[in-house]
């Protein structure tokens, strides 16, 4: 990174930071110039994508088929001309019958064939020592297994929740608290990280203070 | 100005992580076995092995991202190996930060742009374009990410798609990264060795899949970073990071701790005077 550039993003790290003493117009500055960034950076990304992937190939190399996907996405700018908005349907009906096909195919068999089968482990797992072969209840397996089932009772809306059914949507409740939990602190740990990271670009390359 | 509580909170979480920024003890950690399984999966490559490398994440989560990328880009890229890499991203931010140090390392190394490694950049798409990809590159690149196309790149002669690949090295800031490449690619080849290096944040619904074996390694956050730092016996970003970010979290547990307590204590205090319970 140019000194230039260092002393821009030193000076927006500590407009952004600012936002923990109190809403500021120095904040909000660089609030805007971040959303307006990433919008102008996707913009641009996607204009050269249609261009060298779409556009070039089908005048220069003679790709004409080209032109199908192209004309297909330009039915999305239909939107803005009341008589023809109903031409939008056409890419939606595109995008989500393809994108929902392929992701469909994929799920079903990595996301949820397999996967259910993991859950199909043995609750006793041997050991064998030098005093002979014991069997043990696997507490991980256990934990697998009450989990999964005690969850998906959770979910289950068409039944009362009372009984045998309401207990086990308890339990499923409390897995589903410690599942969140442990994201939440996951998260933490994330923000943890960032912090530290424009900490150290602060010290290290804009004060120089830190090798 | 008077200062509220949520101030000094702030103060208390700023001081300690700088002051063990620059103290920087240097903590020793328990390596994790999924990093233990990526680092073998990498070192048991053959040498020439076809990677394919996914930058998934927004520029935000570099942070936790760079120092895992900086040294398993360093472990694949050495002259010794000599595996070659082909770099491909979901979304549009990750062209940009692994262009960078692709180069970078690749120069440290002696390995050549377009021979030995290449980044193709940004394809819209996600799964349509992992899917369509997987037989061939030029389904969705005809270029890399510097506007050379693909027919004058040494590297791409007669790869196919990821298919050709033996292993994916899936860098990414959310679960969608690592589960696209399981569900369009493992599916269709199911020896394909996926590893993935992850933010925190993004670990946890990718665990399952680890436990499965679909996902083959994983290396999590700075402190995975950190971790294969340590195996690999190299001082980097993660390493010097971990401090930091262990004081940090100590202090959040310990002012939880606290905030119940002294909570708690009040409501007692509250409850036995007679007054009105919050």
């Amino acid at each position: 990174m140019t000194a230039v550039g260092i002393w821009i993003a030193a000076l927006l790290t500590l407009a952004i930071g600012s936002i923990l003493w109190r809403q500021n117009p120095a904040f909000r500055l660089a609030e805007h110039i971040l959303i307006g960034f990433t919008a102008g950076h996707l913009v641009v990304i996607n204009y050269y994508n249609v261009l060298n992937s779409g556009i070039k190939p089908m005048i220069q190399d003679g790709r004409i088929l080209n032109a199908i996907p192209i004309i297909i996405g330009l039915l999305f700018y239909m939107r803005f001309f009341k008589r023809f908005a109903w031409l939008t349907r056409i890419p939606l009906a595109f995008f989500f019958g393809i994108s929902g096909a392929v992701g469909i195919v994929g799920a079903l068999d990595a996301s949820i064939r397999q996967q259910v089968a993991d859950t199909v482990l043995p609750l006793m797992t041997g050991y064998t020592t030098p005093w002979g072969s014991f069997t043990f209840l696997d507490v991980n397996n256990a934990i697998i297994i009450a989990g999964t089932i005690c969850t998906l009772t959770y979910f289950f809306m068409t039944k009362k929740h009372a009984g045998l059914i309401g207990g086990t949507a308890k339990v499923g409740r409390y897995f589903i608290m410690i599942t969140l939990g442990a994201r939440f602190g996951a998260v933490v740990i994330s923000r943890m990280s960032l912090l530290y990271e424009r900490l150290y670009f602060l010290l290290h390359e804009w004060m120089h203070v830190l090798k | 100005m008077k200062l509220k509580t949520q101030h000094i909170i702030f103060l208390l979480l700023g001081a300690t992580m700088l002051l063990l920024l620059i103290w920087a003890p240097r903590m020793n950690y328990t390596v994790e076995d999924s990093t233990r399984k990526t680092l073998a999966i990498i070192e048991e490559l053959p040498p020439g092995s076809l990677v394919l490398v996914g930058a998934d994440f927004d520029v935000e989560n570099k942070a936790e991202l760079l120092p895992q990328m900086e040294v398993i880009l360093s472990q694949l890229l050495a002259k010794e190996r000599s595996l070659r890499l082909i770099s491909i991203s979901m979304w549009d931010q990750g062209p940009m930060i692994v262009d960078s140090l692709l180069r970078r390392i690749g120069e440290e190394q002696g390995r050549t742009y377009g021979i030995d490694y290449v980044n193709l950049g940004y394809a819209p798409g996600v799964q349509t374009m992992i899917r369509l990809i997987s037989s061939d590159f030029g389904g969705a690149f005809t270029r890399d990410f510097s506007g050379t196309p693909l027919a004058e790149l040494p590297i791409m002669e007669n790869v196919g798609g990821i298919l050709g690949t033996v292993l994916i090295v899936e860098f990414s800031d959310r679960e969608s990264g690592p589960i696209t490449y399981i569900e369009q690619v493992k599916t269709q080849k199911p020896e394909m060795k996926i590893i993935a290096g992850l933010t925190a944040a993004s670990f946890p619904p990718l665990e399952p899949y680890l436990h499965s074996g679909q996902l083959n390694g994983a290396v999590v956050g700075l402190k995975g970073a950190a971790e294969y730092e340590q195996l690999l016996n190299r001082e980097g970003l993660g390493m010097r990071g971990m401090d930091t970010q262990s004081a940090g979290q100590v202090l959040i547990m310990v002012l939880i701790i606290a905030g119940n307590v002294i909570g708690l204590v009040i409501k007692r205090r509250r409850q036995a005077s007679g007054g009105e319970q919050k």
